[in-house]
């Protein structure tokens, strides 16, 4: 169905086949594979600017070993996807192929490993057992202590998660999607119980403007406010975001490249880039974030620190990369925190010091990884919904990724 | 859901244990039997919001999960109770089955076409059945019983209630009469397995319930003390059985009566992980792990189901297609030789010294003594046969263990046990 008003780059079209909500690594995605494959008017509508909500500070690592088959196909995949992007759009997407190791510290967790790397192998995804010799080898910095066993996967790699999902809004500005910033999706239109297009808001007091698109297909990506938006519709998506506590270092003198490491048993993962070590945890028990609401300004923001919640792994992180204790600490990119501060006279402090631990709101389906997937296999998407980590019932949110069908069709609304 | 997500987060990193419950938002769905269950020591599990009893703690034992990847201190209690639906009686709660009911004058039209097994039959009936996509691919694995000439249930696991629903709908025309109703909550669904199942309802129940007044196939309605039940006769155990369904109001009741009758027999109370070992046994199929949306009936081995001759039906042509072209693969059940090593899904299937696949699900068989795994084996081009006489191995954390392989079900292939 061409639209005249399509054409016009200017304004904000009236139809449009697809329609994507929300500019992060997903809609970037959803958008990019959409005209990649030949679809034409379609519109991606950002609500402030591209990765400004969860993706901007993603960790970016970039694992292939899946729950299950499709899924390892699919994060496969996004890494080729990610090696190709910086020649097709011009857009550098850090990605490095740098291995990654996963370290056990008992005998069940080495069971566990082991029998991953049995299914990695199934997947045909390359695992292979290391012991405590490659290990120092692959990891210098490393403290062996208590290490039961490690296993390494030489294909898995790390990137740079805004910029991959700015490459991939680009590449779906060249096959000929428009990409919008600065306009919020308020509902999406519902008729007949089907996705019709949605309603849009600009601006706001002298400046509001507001108006419609007429869509054949609506596909939400709003990432942390996906709950919120379906919910207007009727469809639950079993989607919240949770704090995430990580740490950058200050350029650490004489670092070598390394692998991406895992240390699940003292919850922690380590990521070296340019010359700093990147500390993220995955704690046991972690802060939902958001559950009455995101803010209306919400816009590459960053949470309030709670160093009482991440004190205990950022010690467990220093006992097994002691030269972590001598790092400076990065400030935040928002430059909230510009005093330079020793990692482990912090810890000393701690009482008196508000210091560390920035955090982010994160949404794990919105990572790097899980990229490129929507278009690829909408069955390997919906398997990954089954077991969506984020789901407690997750199976209303089936049809939330099969990009050639409305997602707010009524058809299977939570009781 | 914000108490989960705190600890759905954390799942990433933890210990990814075989049988691993969730911890938080728990209780949401309790079967009316939960309380009673629990007072016997039900352990429970979580599926899809549903507490469901799991296994049973011996008297003095800590009615808890204690998590290992070897075995695990509830192993034990498995094993008995699967020894109970294997050689005497067991009753274990399958309340969570999600339950549709399919009522119009087109209802039997609606089914027929979403059904790749012939719905078109007598009432009192039970059918076992797929519903395919049009690649052939499974999309539900379910039980349709005619109620009456108009009124079906389709009775379906409870993690797939919703796609289920979701799917009909979807299938449903505007100018067809029929109404779909889920109805899951209205009944508690008591199952009895086991060679002695007969003789504890009959001890229970004052209607004949004989092979020749209620074969395997078929339901019919039964007092069971003062209550009254449909039962089921079918079995995901491989054994003489009924699944009961309750009333959920009378559900206490009839599980006292089951219970006081069965004591004679030494009826046992058995949770869904013997459910699960048994099944795996007799190559009974799971959805979501055997079978999905991605695996051809065919490939899957379940074409007895599919009657192409009854007309148009959902998936109908890629079956056909699938029968001229030959099976790109087969899904074959696996026997450890040796006994102690566990599989649970995910182990690679080794062919003749080449990693060829892996394992879609995996247990322990108690009365075969080793450990059971199914999982599909490429074979284009070849016959059965051919598989077969391949050697294979599964690999474990590594190591690679002997298996034997069968296409028939190694515990009771010619199923007279379940129809007896």
């Amino acid at each position: 169905m061409a639209d005249a008003s399509f054409a016009n780059a200017a304004a904000i079209p009236s139809h449009a086949r697809a329609v994507v909500i929300g500019g992060g690594v997903s809609g970037c995605s959803v958008a990019y594979h959409l005209a990649k494959q030949g679809w034409r008017e379609v519109v991606l509508l950002e609500r402030k600017r591209l990765t400004s909500g969860t993706t901007w500070h993603a960790a970016g690592l970039i694992g292939q070993l899946r729950a299950s088959q499709n899924l390892t196909r699919l994060a496969k995949y996004s890494a080729e996807l990610y090696a190709g992007l910086e020649a097709e759009t011009g857009v550098a997407t850090g990605l490095r192929r740098c291995g990654s190791i996963t370290l056990a510290l008992t005998a069940e967790r080495r069971e566990e490993i082991l029998r991953q790397a049995s299914l990695a192998r199934a997947f045909e995804v390359e695992a292979e057992p290391i012991d405590h010799a490659a290990l120092k080898r692959l990891y210098p910095l490393l403290n062996l202590d208590g290490v039961t066993g490690a296993v390494h996967l030489p294909g898995d790699g790390q990137g740079d998660p805004a910029n991959i999902a700015l490459a991939m809004a680009k590449g779906a500005r060249m096959h000929g999607a428009r990409v919008i910033e600065g306009v919020l999706v308020d509902d999406v239109l519902i008729e007949k119980g089907r996705a019709a297009g949605v309603r849009w808001r600009r601006g706001s007091g002298e400046s509001l403007e507001i108006g419609e698109i007429r869509a054949d297909a609506v596909v939400n990506c709003a990432g942390m406010w996906a709950r919120e938006l379906a919910a207007r519709s009727g469809v639950a998506v079993p989607l919240h975001a949770c704090e995430h506590f990580y740490i950058v270092t200050e350029a650490m003198p004489d670092l070598p490249r390394l692998p991406v490491l895992r240390a699940p048993d003292e919850c922690v993962y380590f990521k070296e880039d340019a010359g700093k070590m990147l500390v993220g945890a995955f704690e046991p028990k972690a802060k939902p974030w958001g559950a009455d609401g995101i803010p209306e300004t919400f816009e590459f923001d960053q949470l309030p620190e709670d160093f009482d919640h991440f004190e205990p792994i950022l010690e467990a992180a220093i006992g097994r990369m002691p030269a972590l204790a001598e790092a400076g600490i990065t400030p935040s990119s928002t430059g909230r925190r510009a005093s330079r501060r020793m990692i482990g006279l912090i810890l000393a402090r701690r009482r008196n010091c508000q210091a560390i631990g920035w955090r982010r709101a994160t949404i794990r389906s919105a990572s790097p990884r899980r990229a490129g997937r929507a278009w690829r296999s909408p069955h390997g998407w919906r398997r990954a919904r089954r077991r969506s980590i984020f789901g407690m019932w997750t199976f209303a949110a089936q049809r939330a990724f099969r990009g050639t069908e409305p997602i707010c069709a009524r058809a299977s609304p939570r009781r | 859901m914000r108490a989960r997500v705190a600890e759905t987060l954390g799942l990433l990193y933890a210990d990814h244990f075989p049988y691993r419950q969730p911890e938080t938002a728990r209780g949401v769905r309790r079967s009316p039997l939960h309380e009673a269950l629990k007072a016997r020591g039900a352990v429970f599990g979580e599926t899809a919001g549903w507490e469901r009893a799991n296994w049973f703690a011996a008297p003095g034992q800590v009615a808890e999960y204690r998590y290992s990847w070897a075995r695990q201190p509830f192993f034990e209690n498995i094993a008995a109770e699967h020894r109970a639906i294997r050689t005497g009686a067991a009753l274990y709660d399958m309340s969570s089955f999600g339950k549709i009911r399919i009522e119009g004058r087109d209802a039997e039209a609606f089914l027929e076409r979403v059904c790749a097994n012939r719905i078109a039959v007598a009432p009192g009936r039970l059918v076992y059945t797929q519903m395919l996509n049009e690649r052939g691919g499974i999309e539900a694995d379910v039980t349709v019983a005619r109620l009456s000439e108009t009124a079906f249930l389709m009775v379906t696991p409870a993690a797939t209630l919703r796609r289920d629903l979701s799917w009909l709908r979807r299938h449903a025309r505007a100018e067809e009469s029929a109404a779909l109703v889920d109805v899951t909550a209205g009944e508690a669904v008591l199952c009895l397995m086991g060679p002695r199942a007969r003789a504890v309802l009959a001890a229970c129940s004052p209607n004949d319930v004989s092979n020749e007044a209620l074969p395997f196939g078929a339901w019919a309605e039964v007092e069971i003390g003062m209550g009254l039940a449909r039962a089921h006769r079918v079995s995901y155990v491989g054994e003489l059985g009924y699944e009961l369904y309750v009333s959920a109001d009378q559900a206490a009741h009839v599980f006292e009566a089951i219970e006081a009758a069965g004591a004679a027999d030494g009826l046992t109370l058995a949770g869904l992980h013997a459910m699960d070992s048994c099944r795996l046994e007799k190559a009974f199929r799971h959805f979501g792990h055997d079978v999905t949306d991605e695996d051809h009936v065919l490939e899957a081995g379940l074409g007895f189901a599919v009657k192409t001759d009854k007309g148009a039906f959902v998936g109908r042509e890629a079956v056909l297609r699938k029968r001229e072209s030959g099976l790109a693969r087969r899904l074959v059940q696996f026997q450890l030789q040796d006994a102690e090593p566990l599989l649970y899904h995910g182990e690679p299937i080794i062919r003749d010294g080449r990693l060829v696949s892996y394992l879609t699900s995996g247990g322990y068989g108690h009365h075969l003594g080793a450990a059971i795994g199914l999982g599909y084996v490429p074979c284009e081009g070849e016959s059965a046969a051919e598989l077969l006489a391949s050697r294979f191995e599964i690999e474990i954390a590594g190591a690679r263990r002997a298996a034997s392989a069968s296409l028939k079900p190694l515990y009771d292939p010619s199923a007279s046990r379940m129809r007896g």
